[in-house]
């Protein structure tokens, strides 16, 4: 029996009899109604419930899609933060090279003027001393010839004793050769100063000018020939290139990074370094091919980094490349890579020819 | 200890009861009408003259294990060796509740103090700032018990005997004094939380307006259904756990009433903005073990001695709840405390107690609350 009903029961009943037949009915009638009120009530509630509990697992999972988008977001802010924390390490090293470049380039302007102005007398006077020389030689046999017309026999005598000791006939063969040779050495000297000039291009203005690639290949390779001379030979394999809209210094620095580069790739041996050039489309190009070692394909997608070197310390800055790229970026072209370990390397740049088409595009 | 206990219809009858006119102490419990005619005072301070005459309006009489409606329990102590002495305060208004706690029982204190029962207005008085007032003032070792008066299921008003004429707005506390004393005492629901957890987001003081930025009443609707129609009273069936920030445990608030003008409801303790409530609901077999784990609790404090007397107060929503079963719950009691023990109370609209022995004291709804007092 229910213990409700036993309750009941014991209230209403005494003896086996119903005692009190309305109150047990009364009370089981209520007990009856309360069961069904429950059943309702819970019913009722869970329903509720369950409608509740939908509307606020919505909820959380619209919470959660909230969520998850912001970071979705911060996880892309995060990569911008890096993308810009590179490019500023790029700038930074960009800016202390530019500044190391620009002092070199201030440097090497000043020498060369300093320089070209004793050069420019000295290669003028050097002109008039030769043409004073050769009339000096034609007075002199001249006199030659008229040796045999003195007299007086002590005259003649100290005259040849003179010239024999002073050996005329050398000295007449020998300066024409010392005055070539000097001449010579001024011509180069005169290159030299030309080429650092042209180089650092510091008289130029640091604003866009037309700027034949050649000029600038041409003067890089005689300023660097010191550092290539001993282990490679330079192959140029020009081919038709325009002038090309650019800022030339910067330009100048490129083909020098890359020409080192390829003589520090070769190393010991003896390599070949070739320069090409010529035009793509809207852009003009120019390469570097050396026969060196090559670069290994792990350091490949580094070498543009800013510090990155496999050189031995002292030797290199890991900046050469990454001021190159930047370099070549700001002009709005490329540089490729081609390598191949054992093999060798080029580095080809691609610059567009004109700067305002570029911009335009 | 001497127990004697009487139950009558009205108050006529009182006088052919065979009440001990040494009495100490004669608790009066029943229905709020019965309690305020004016015959009832004289007639016990007739019949007890040397008695302090404290009782309450309710929402159901306790006599034994019987659960009684619209009656009048009394049951008269006589003491060995315990003095009673009570003190109380009118409270105006419900702002006030605080204060007048930390007064009253400041009022008692005394070395021999050993408990404190407080009978208080179950809807003038706003239940938790008075404990908080009683908490306040409590001496070290003394523990203070008791509950809100009941109006039956009308939440209309209560009114509070304290040695004189029942009256509205009334605490009433009464101090134990003993050497010989043990007190025991267990508070616990046996309610359980459902559905979602909402944040109180517009509250003032015990007043209620809105969970989570909706109406609480609205809510309440949805959830009673037809039972609505039954507010205040049926809103009993879903209390409200409230956790507080930074408490262990929650407590239980009941519904006191509604203002539909206002779309509010005033519960019998506060409900700050900010706190974290659940819907609870009955769950038939934990009410009447928690009724008995109460009982057991008390025990446990009485190290060994037999319980005399047992003052039950129990909350009007679990009447609501088992309905015929009720007596389940003090039957259940009974069976724990043993025959020695004197089972009085009342069906409370708040229950006063420490969840434990080591706990402060706290205003509990929805809970059987068992205090026990042994001489022996």
């Amino acid at each position: 029996m229910h213990s409700l009903l036993a309750r009941q029961v014991r209230k209403y009943c005494k003896d086996g009899q119903v005692a009190d037949l309305d109150g047990f009915v009364r009370a089981i009638d209520d007990a009856y109604a309360a069961f069904e009120n429950d059943r309702l009530l819970i019913e009722n509630s869970l329903e509720v419930m369950s409608r509740e509990l939908g509307r606020r697992n919505t909820q959380l999972a619209d919470q959660l899609a909230g969520k998850q988008q912001i970071m979705d977001s911060m996880v892309e802010s995060h990569s911008e933060l890096l993308e810009l924390n590179r490019q500023l390490d790029l700038t930074k090293s960009q800016l202390l090279q530019a500044d190391k470049m620009a002092s070199i380039g201030q440097l090497a302007a000043g020498v060369a003027h300093e320089i070209n102005n004793p050069i420019g007398y000295i290669y003028s006077n050097f002109g008039t001393l030769q043409s004073y020389v050769e009339a000096l030689f034609r007075m002199l046999h001249a006199y030659k010839n008229a040796e045999e017309s003195i007299s007086d026999s002590a005259v003649a005598g100290s005259l040849a004793r003179l010239r024999r000791d002073t050996e005329i006939e050398f000295l007449q063969e020998d300066i024409p050769l010392l005055m070539t040779q000097s001449k010579d050495g001024l011509e180069r000297v005169r290159t030299i100063v030309q080429n650092l000039k042209d180089f650092s291009h510091v008289d130029a203005q640091q604003t866009w000018h037309w700027f034949h690639l050649h000029t600038g290949l041409d003067s890089t390779l005689n300023i660097v020939s010191n550092e290539i001379k001993y282990c490679a030979d330079v192959v140029r394999e020009y081919g038709d290139v325009p002038d090309i809209q650019c800022l030339s210094s910067q330009i100048n620095q490129v083909a020098m990074n890359l020409i080192i580069n390829a003589a520090h790739a070769i190393g010991q041996g003896r390599g070949t370094i070739t320069i090409r050039t010529g035009t793509e489309g809207e852009r003009a190009w120019f390469s570097v091919t050396d026969t060196g070692c090559g670069i290994a394909k792990e350091n490949l997608a580094r070498i543009f980094d800013p510090f990155f070197t496999t050189k031995p310390v002292g030797k290199g800055t890991g900046l050469g490349l990454s001021v190159s790229y930047g370099i070549v970026q700001n002009h709005g072209g490329a540089i490729e890579v081609d390598s191949e370990v054992g093999r060798g390397t080029t580095f080809r740049v691609l610059l567009p020819i004109n700067q305002e088409e570029q911009e335009k595009t | 200890m001497q127990t004697f206990q009487f139950q009558a219809e009205c108050v006529s009858d009182i006088a052919r009861l065979a009440l001990p006119s040494d009495a100490d102490w004669l608790l009066v419990f029943g229905n709020r009408r019965l309690l305020q005619e004016p015959a009832l005072f004289p007639t016990l301070r007739e019949a007890c003259p040397q008695a302090l005459v404290t009782g309450c309006s309710t929402a159901g009489e306790i006599y034994g294990t019987e659960v009684l409606d619209g009656h009048l329990v009394l049951t008269a102590v006589r003491f060995s060796g315990t003095r009673v002495r009570m003190v109380m305060a009118q409270s105006d208004s419900a702002a006030d509740s605080r204060a007048v706690g930390s007064a009253l029982l400041a009022q008692l204190h005394d070395p021999q103090l050993r408990h404190v029962l407080v009978l208080s207005d179950g809807i003038q008085v706003n239940g938790s700032e008075l404990v908080q007032g009683l908490r306040e003032a409590l001496p070290r070792g003394v523990n203070v018990t008791g509950g809100l008066a009941g109006d039956g299921a009308d939440f209309g008003s209560t009114v509070v005997i304290a040695n004189a004429p029942a009256a509205e707005g009334v605490i009433a506390a009464i101090g134990f004094y003993s050497e010989q004393l043990r007190v025991g005492f267990g508070s616990i629901g046996g309610w359980d939380a459902f559905g979602p957890e909402r944040v109180i987001t517009r509250s003032d003081g015990n007043v209620l307006f809105d969970l989570d930025g909706e109406s609480a009443l609205s809510l309440y609707k949805t959830y009673l259904g037809p039972q609505a129609e039954k507010l205040p009273s049926s809103a009993l069936l879903f209390p409200l756990a409230l956790h507080l920030p930074g408490a262990d445990t929650y407590v239980v608030r009941t519904i006191l009433g509604v203002s539909e003008e206002e779309q509010s409801m005033t519960f019998a303790g506060d409900l700050p903005v900010g706190a974290r409530v659940q819907l609870m609901k009955a769950n038939f077999n934990r009410l009447v073990d928690g009724a008995i784990a109460a009982a057991e609790d008390n025990l446990l404090q009485l190290n060994g001695r037999a319980p005399e007397l047992a003052i039950l107060i129990s909350c009007i929503g679990r009447k609501l709840v088992l309905q015929q079963r009720i007596e389940e719950e003090t039957e259940g009691v009974a069976e724990v405390l043993g025959t020695g023990a004197r089972l009085a109370g009342f069906y409370s609209y708040g229950e006063i107690a420490p969840h434990s022995a080591l706990a402060r004291c706290e205003l509990h709804n929805q809970t059987m609350t068992v205090t026990t007092f042994s001489e022996a």
